[in-house]
């Protein structure tokens, strides 16, 4: 025994037709959108993560959720920040699943003494205490701290991809700035000392 | 004492490249330990924004573009075969379900031979729409839709179905979305199309005419006449 239902082949025809234009036309304006704006979902997410591999999995998974939501976002001209916010997320949401966690932290433990600071920046080390320094920062000043590190944007264009006024993505980055400088300041002094 | 009181001065020096308060200027000036304090500062900065840029410009794999359009083309034919629903979506079709089965379910108490006269209807509703079907089907429904047990709630659907202009088949519920897209496919060939959207026209029905029956007339004969017959041939012999 098997039910049957009754349908009209020509008006469902219409429905899916209508349905697959809509949809080829969602996925052109996306894709167009996704050549521009796909690097700096993998950018973010490899601000936060510092792994090219999570990175790459995450920013795959921020378009491809930017994609299903697409239809929802009603001005188009936000989806550079809507974007970036949600890679972000993502990317602290793994950061928070703690499967690397031990990696960095026995990253952190190993110290070498440095003299100055001229090859600080130059040095792997250092760049994992920078890591591990953005990583205590509160997200709203590491984004601002990204984003503005990234592709030279400005504050103006900061603030404009957060919807924020530019004088609170200053203060922001004065405070991230701040506060990175004394973390790594005391480590700097601690590894000066004999 | 003095280096302390310049401390917090030093840090937003250091942060930002505005020129320094003549007090510190002053300060530094006579306090080397300070001014070398600045210039670390500053180097430390400089190190830090140089390690932000380079850990927020990483080169983008090549790979990452190609993965996501093929996951979008993944995403597109799931959710072609099955339409993104939300739980709202559920509740109404589930409250739809139940509003069409309450009504359908006494009279079929009442009168369970009432299927049977609607499987007849089923039936031929069934021949009048397969007509208007493109002739290679797709669903083996659609093959031997005779055969198939109809529930009382096809009443209903049939009734509606009459009314409707537009040509209509009853396929399994798992085989609609397969239907549609067959139809949409066949209409875009030139020679289907006529098939899928004009039915053909139903052939002239004429008149039953009858044609007079020439019946011999009746050799009428009495029992006597018979009898007499009968006597003769009887003697003949």
């Amino acid at each position: 025994m098997q039910e049957l239902v009754l349908v009209q082949p020509s008006s469902a025809a219409e429905r899916e037709w209508a349905k697959e234009a809509a949809t080829a036309a969602t996925r052109r304006e996306f894709e167009e959108r996704l050549a521009e704006c796909g690097p700096q979902a993998y950018r973010i997410a490899r601000g936060v993560l510092r792994n090219d591999a999570d990175a790459e999995d995450v920013a795959q998974e921020a378009l491809i959720r930017a994609y299903r939501r697409f239809d929802q976002l009603r001005d188009r001209d936000r989806f550079r920040g809507w974007l970036v916010r949600i890679s972000f997320r993502l990317a602290l949401d793994r950061v928070r699943s703690g499967k690397r966690r031990e990696q960095r932290e026995t990253l952190w433990s190993q110290t070498s003494p440095r003299a100055t600071t001229e090859d600080l920046a130059a040095s792997s080390e250092f760049q994992a205490h920078l890591d591990r320094a953005l990583e205590e920062l509160s997200p709203k000043l590491r984004l601002v701290l990204l984003l503005a590190a990234m592709e030279g944007h400005t504050t103006e264009e900061v603030a404009q991809m957060l919807a924020i006024p530019t004088g609170t993505v200053k203060s922001r980055l004065s405070l991230a700035r701040k506060q990175l400088a004394e973390k790594l300041r005391c480590h700097v002094n601690a590894t000066k000392k004999p | 004492m003095s280096c302390e009181r310049h401390k917090k001065a030093l840090i937003d020096a250091a942060l930002s490249n505005d020129l320094l308060p003549l007090d510190l200027r002053a300060h530094l000036d006579s306090c080397g330990t300070c001014r070398a304090a600045l210039d670390e500062g500053r180097r430390l900065l400089a190190a830090i924004d140089s390690g932000l840029r380079a850990a927020a410009n990483a080169p983008v794999p090549p790979s990452l573009l190609p993965a996501v359009h093929l996951r979008l083309a993944q995403e597109d034919a799931t959710s072609a075969k099955c339409p993104p629903s939300s739980s709202w979506m559920y509740l109404a079709a589930a409250a739809a379900l139940i509003l069409a089965l309450i009504p359908l379910l006494r009279p079929r108490r009442a009168n369970e031979t009432g299927a049977q006269s609607s499987t007849q209807v089923a039936e031929q509703s069934t021949e009048r729409a397969s007509v208007a079907i493109p002739q290679p089907q797709p669903s083996s429904a659609l093959e031997h839709p005779v055969n198939r047990r109809f529930y009382p709630q096809s009443r209903l659907i049939l009734a509606r179905a009459a009314q409707s202009p537009q040509p209509e088949v009853l396929v399994p519920p798992e085989e609609r979305v397969a239907l549609a897209r067959y139809i949409a496919s066949a209409s875009q060939r030139k020679s289907w199309v006529t098939v899928a959207r004009i039915p053909p026209a139903e052939p002239a029905t004429q008149p039953l005419t009858i044609e007079p029956l020439n019946i011999a007339a009746l050799n009428e004969q009495s029992l006597e006449e018979l009898d007499r017959h009968r006597d003769r041939e009887t003697q003949i012999r």
